[in-house]
């Protein structure tokens, strides 16, 4: 296992408002024997996949992606993309099926993109998560922990991205465990609560706060009602989203990397409110 | 068997609409239906019925595409991506659910939040 090396894809949240969870999930990596390389170069997934069965344009900048991982895959003789982000790896997953399905749209978008070498439809793409669960497993991660970490109760939040359609789905879309496993892998207590599943609702935030407002705050009281004091999560939008919660003292949203490297007594990779979010849980008990 | 509404979204996505036999889980599962004007099996029937005042409701923007109504629909037919649609063809028309040049506090949004607002929400 020492010495894996894996491609990964940021995309812009982690470059972004998620700087943390992409300084978080290289540290936590690094301590389980796994390199994440970054793209040498990338753009924009476009974070949300077009439905519509004409709209070849909107797959464009994905595949592009795609490219990138098929050129760097060549010289690490491997192709897996590793994706931290739940809406890269959603939307990167999602074009990726739809090319590999259908040669006709491959072939249209290869013929546009005349500037680049053809994407073959060869990449897989899987999310962190499987990782540490697939390639590391959760032995090895328990092995890594230097901290008690029973206080805290950690509700695991999956949002839709990595759940649904079922197509793309890391685990089962209506009852995963993948997150649950990997907190009690920690020695947490991991939570699972009724909402884990529910969508934070996303980009409404831009369309009407208020909507998003709601939503953080049922999700957020569910949580706590099932006895966690912090929720967990994948995603950039729902971090932002749950945060954004108008209630006082509603329980903090972190990455789960977050919490594998608070786990691993990775602290100087923390930012200072994240470490103030775990010092408060462990002070009140 | 297709016909206006049904017709375009039946060429938007290949869904038939006639296969929804109206049993409601998409809107049991809807988390956001509390927001909405038309809950979305209630779409689902307007676009059988070729009711145009669909394309008018707030439902087809506010809609995140979760796809809890995709994992649970028993007759798989899809009713976010038949929401989609319907938004799309209000795209296709030029009618946008936001102006980006409009909001506020544009700087302290998450890009991740714009881009995908400006692809599901504008044209």
């Amino acid at each position: 296992m020492n010495g894996l090396k894996l491609m990964y894809f940021p995309g812009c949240a982690l470059k972004s408002t998620a700087e943390d969870y992409e300084k978080t999930a290289i540290a936590v990596a690094e301590k389980l024997g796994v390199e994440l390389l970054e793209l040498e170069r990338w753009n924009c997934c476009g974070v949300v996949f077009n439905v519509a069965a004409d709209a070849v344009m909107h797959h464009i900048a994905a595949v592009r992606d795609l490219i990138r991982a098929q050129e760097m895959g060549r010289k690490l003789n491997d192709n897996r993309l590793v994706t931290i982000c739940s809406m890269c790896y959603s939307t990167l997953k999602r074009v990726n099926q739809i090319v590999k399905d259908d040669p006709e749209k491959l072939r249209n978008i290869n013929e546009f993109m005349d500037e680049e070498e053809d994407y073959e439809g060869n990449i897989e793409v899987i999310h962190l998560l499987q990782v540490f669960k697939d390639l590391v497993g959760y032995d090895k991660i328990k092995e890594k922990v230097s901290r008690r970490m029973e206080k805290i109760k950690a509700a695991p939040f999956y949002g839709c991205a990595l759940l649904r359609p079922k197509e793309v789905s890391i685990d089962d879309p209506e009852d995963p465990k993948i997150m649950e496993e990997l907190i009690e892998a920690l020695g947490a207590e991991a939570v699972k609560f009724p909402y884990e599943i529910k969508c934070c609702s996303s980009y409404n935030v831009i369309y009407d706060r208020k909507i998003t407002e709601e939503t953080a705050a049922e999700i957020q009281r569910a949580a706590e009602r099932w006895g966690a004091n912090i929720i967990v999560t994948t995603c950039p939008l729902c971090h932002y989203n749950l945060n954004t919660s108008k209630r006082k003292n509603g329980i903090p949203t972190i990455y789960f990397t977050e919490l594998m490297a608070y786990a691993f007594g990775l602290e100087e990779t923390l930012s200072p409110e994240t470490l103030k979010i775990f010092n408060k849980i462990l002070e009140e008990i | 068997m297709f016909r206006g509404l049904s017709q375009k979204v039946y060429d938007l996505t290949g869904i038939n609409v006639y296969l929804c036999h109206q049993c409601g889980i998409c809107s049991g599962s809807c988390p956001l239906v509390k927001s909405m004007d038309i809950p979305p099996n209630m779409v689902v029937r307007m676009v059988q019925m070729d009711m145009n005042e669909v394309l008018n409701s707030k439902t087809i923007w506010i809609c995140a595409s979760c796809f809890n109504c995709t994992v649970r629909c028993p007759r798989n037919i899809d009713p976010a991506r038949i929401i989609n649609a319907l938004r799309i063809i209000k795209q296709r028309e030029g009618v946008y659910a936001v102006d980006l040049r409009k909001i506020e506090k544009l700087e302290e949004l998450p890009q991740i939040a714009l881009i995908a607002a400006s692809r599901k929400l504008t044209g």
